[in-house]
């Protein structure tokens, strides 16, 4: 079993999650207007208490989490996790090959572009954990760089004062999806599961929370900055999608390099739930061998979205029970750790070795055995 | 399987008398329907003697001299034992620098076909096997596929001695090791492992050894064929070593751990294990300034890059996303293809598999018509083709652009990848626009990235992370490249640079 060393975890999770994050509330909760941005931050706020405990795992077990996954309702939990990391992967493989035929590739027809990208799913994933963690590495740069452009290109036309007001349509209105958005943000467990539990700056759940946070959030608010409010526009996925794109005044040939970004993070999204969603089944099914768990993820999302099982959103119904069932059992583990370690007796005589013998009779003869004859 | 004619005599030892032996060795190379083997019969110190050498491998300066002048005026030893009548002849009578004595008819065949002559005396069941090694070999010239304009001009050749020399006169330490192995069941060749001991990592040199040791082939014809057989998974595309037919290449690749694997006959080595940056550095980039070789290398990254996409970006452009073109842009293109009957597809495989014959022709022709390839690709195949609408001029563009960015690979294997690589992306394009080629990049970077060579990933130091040297796609100040590269022996007695400032004699300006 290979394990994803800690800065191709932190790339990959980088990548995964912000892109998720971000698309959920560019897309999906155009009723946050332009405060999305702060949604992003407290979404990632809520998710700190889980990383918090994964992080505590990780420093508590001096082995990858996998390792811990033998028993009964260890197995049972990854089950329900591989199960939710595949909704994921369909989802996003849904979300992908509807955004591409919608912005490019009309003439394609729906059914190609969704057999291409389970090509791409398994030949990539086939690979391993730590191939896709690697070109997850490769792709931060690249994607980032492509942003990078994008942004400076229009940095002239960056309006901080269509920011305010600051809360948008108000503190309820954003607070009602941060459960939803937390659900997403549990994909993070997975990916400490396929770490290699060494605990490092390099990949500290909290400190990838963080990461996250200034990513979507930071992105969130640039284009925020690009476009003012709009209200009593049509209220539809595919007009935010165009606006997102477009933003309406961008030239179509820099739309060239959002669309290369773009596909990047999806791609990267997608990798990782496959890989998480194999890694997990194998974790479940132990005698599961990588290639077959590679192909039966990818086979089901590819049955599942070709059926229109799967939702087309980022964010669904489904992330509220994700964020309750993962992140419970996950505190409870913690919290169990915790209370057993600081259970242990300091009286204990194992936590109190003396360097005086306990029993002074048997002194002379302990002596005596070790007495070294005078010359 | 079949054996090897005569093998038992093969595996024989030398009996005491002259004439049996020459009998045997004769039987055992086909004398007297081969006419390469000479027998030269003699006298000396009072006995029969019989050297015997392969026409054109042994130097006849050192059998004149060395072997034949000494034993003809040698005084006769009449109390010598028969026994010893070789020793004797080692020691007091025959001026060779290289002798040693062997009784097997396996390293007497062995040692003639290398150039070496055996000496047989009567009564003894010993034989001297003498250094006259004297064939025709190509003298050392310039390397001819991997020029650089700073640097040293010598290129390996044929011959493994010669070769091994070469990297011993860069690495000059008595730590170079050079360890000798055979491969081939039938018909033997001669591997060199040339590594620094102490620098060299001692699991990857285990390593190397047991994949050489354990082939069971008949015969190797050259390293490229070894490769095939050692490398971690021949079916990649991305090669998993090195070859190089630069001797200071492979001294400073020695020099940071590695391993160079030298086959006789053939003029490359094969450097191992190698990282996917060692493919897109050349030579010369250690001898630059530092800026310069960073834009040069940055310059050959574009360029690689530039190959790789630019015809497939042109089929997806053109094909799906013609409202991303800037509109005189797409004006020039729809004009210049406006009566070109094929689709762009069709269009851009005819010029791409053109562009790879002139490549192929350019190669395989012999240099008294090569000139005539010029005229051929460029006004043949260019203009005319142009003039007759069956390919648009921005195509010759296109393609001219994508084959000199694969000309500034430093590594003709890194060409050639690139040349598959497009391809593919081109078809991919046609099917799918750019989504198929994000795809495919995709797939291309894991298959990369899982990629290993002796067992070290390829695209470390990058992913995953190892500590490194600023000497990526970047090569800062080699001041600043303080660390041995990490493929080394963790306890390397080899450092870059010494504790302290590599630049010390600016403390004595500050004073």
């Amino acid at each position: 079993m290979d394990y994803l060393p800690q800065r191709s975890a932190a790339a990959l999770g980088l990548i995964a999650l912000s892109t998720r994050l971000f698309f959920a509330i560019a897309i999906d909760l155009p009723q946050l207007l332009n405060a999305g941005w702060l949604c992003a931050l407290a979404a990632c706020a809520l998710t700190l208490p889980l990383a918090l405990c994964l992080g505590f795992l990780q420093q508590r077990w001096a082995a990858p989490p996998a390792s811990k996954c033998t028993g009964i309702p260890a197995r049972i939990f990854c089950g329900a996790l591989c199960l939710f990391s595949l909704h994921d992967l369909c989802c996003v493989m849904r979300f992908f090959t509807l955004s591409a035929s919608h912005t490019l590739l009309e003439d394609v027809r729906p059914w190609l572009l969704t057999l291409l990208l389970a090509a791409c799913a398994l030949l990539g994933c086939l690979a391993g954990v730590r191939a896709v963690g690697g070109a997850a590495r490769v792709g931060l740069w690249v994607i980032g760089l492509m942003l990078a452009i994008t942004v400076l290109v229009q940095l002239t036309a960056l309006n901080p004062g269509w920011l305010a007001p600051l809360l948008g349509p108000g503190l309820p209105v954003l607070a009602r999806p941060l459960p939803h958005l937390a659900g997403l943000m549990t994909g993070l467990t997975g990916l400490w599961l396929m770490g290699d539990g060494k605990a490092g700056k390099a990949f500290s759940p909290p400190a990838l929370v963080g990461y996250i946070a200034l990513a979507a959030g930071g992105l969130l608010a640039l284009w925020s900055m690009l476009a003012p409010m709009m209200t009593g526009v049509p209220d539809t996925r595919l007009f935010y999608f165009d606006r997102l794109l477009t933003n309406g005044r961008v030239t179509a040939s820099l739309q060239l390099v959002l669309l290369l970004a773009w596909y990047g993070g999806m791609l990267t999204m997608m990798s990782f739930s496959t890989v998480c969603s194999a890694r997990l089944l194998t974790l479940t099914v132990p005698p599961l061998p990588w290639p077959w768990a590679v192909c039966l993820c990818v086979l089901g999302a590819l049955g599942a979205t070709a059926l229109s099982l799967a939702d087309r959103q980022v964010i669904q119904w489904i992330n509220l029970v994700r964020w309750v069932l993962v992140t419970l059992p996950i505190l409870g583990a913690s919290l169990f750790l915790a209370m057993r370690r600081k259970g242990e007796s300091p009286a204990r005589p194992e936590a109190n070795p003396s360097p005086v013998s306990p029993d002074p009779a048997a002194e002379p003869a302990r002596l005596a055995g070790k007495r070294r004859p005078v010359p | 399987m079949e054996k090897v004619p005569n093998e038992r005599l093969l595996r024989s030892a030398l009996g005491p008398g002259l004439a049996d032996n020459v009998a045997a060795l004769q039987t055992l190379f086909n004398a007297p329907l081969n006419k390469d083997l000479v027998v030269r019969r003699f006298e000396t110190c009072g006995f029969s003697a019989a050297l015997l050498y392969i026409e054109g491998m042994a130097g006849s300066q050192a059998l004149g001299e060395g072997v034949l002048r000494p034993c003809l005026t040698a005084p006769p030893a009449p109390e010598l034992p028969a026994q010893e009548r070789t020793n004797h002849l080692a020691q007091a009578v025959l001026s060779l620098a290289g002798t040693a004595s062997s009784d097997l008819m396996s390293e007497l065949v062995q040692a003639l076909l290398d150039g070496q002559s055996a000496l047989l005396a009567e009564g003894c069941g010993q034989a001297l096997i003498l250094e006259t090694r004297g064939y025709e070999k190509r003298g050392v010239e310039r390397p001819q596929n991997e020029s650089v304009v700073i640097g040293a001009q010598q290129g390996f050749v044929e011959n493994l001695r010669t070769n091994i020399t070469l990297i011993r006169r860069v690495v000059r330490s008595p730590m170079l090791i050079t360890e000798m192995l055979q491969v081939g069941c039938q018909i033997p060749s001669q591997v060199a492992l040339v590594y620094l001991k102490g620098v060299a990592s001692q699991p990857i040199l285990e390593e190397v050894r047991r994949r050489i040791l354990s082939l069971k082939v008949d015969y190797l014809a050259d390293s490229g064929q070894l490769q095939a057989f050692i490398e971690d998974a021949p079916m990649q595309l991305i090669p998993q070593m090195l070859q190089t037919e630069r001797p200071d290449r492979a001294a400073h690749c020695v020099c940071d751990g590695q391993i160079a694997i030298l086959m006789d006959n053939s003029p490359y080595a094969l450097i191992a294990p190698i990282t996917f940056f060692h493919l897109i550095h050349a030579a010369d980039d250690n001898y630059l300034r530092w800026q310069y070789a960073t834009f040069t290398r940055l310059l050959r990254t574009l360029g690689l890059l530039m190959s790789l996409y630019l015809p497939g970006l042109y089929v997806a452009l053109t094909t799906f996303h013609r409202q991303v073109i800037p509109l005189d842009l797409l004006t020039s293109i729809a004009e210049s293809r406006a009566r070109v009957p094929f689709p762009v597809l069709v269009e851009t495989l005819i010029l791409e598999l053109s562009f790879f014959m002139i490549n192929e022709a350019g190669i395989r022709m012999s240099s008294q018509i090569g000139s005539a390839l010029g005229i051929v690709g460029g006004l043949i195949l260019g203009q005319a083709a142009v003039a007759a609408d069956v390919i648009s001029p921005i195509l010759i563009i296109i393609v001219a652009l994508s084959g000199l960015g694969n000309y500034v690979a430093p590594t003709y294997s890194l060409s050639i990848v690139v040349e598959i690589l497009r391809l593919s992306l081109v078809l991919i394009a046609a099917l799918a626009g750019l989504y198929g080629i994000a795809l495919l990049s995709f797939v291309y970077l894991c298959a990369l990235c899982a990629a290993q060579s002796l067992g070290q990933p390829m695209m470390a130091p990058f992913a995953p992370y190892r500590p490194h040297n600023p000497d990526l796609l970047l090569r800062l100040p080699a001041w600043l490249q303080k660390r041995r590269l990490f493929l080394a022996s963790r306890a390397s007695w080899l450092k870059r640079w010494r504790p302290g400032d590599a630049r010390s004699w600016r403390k004595g300006d500050k004073k």
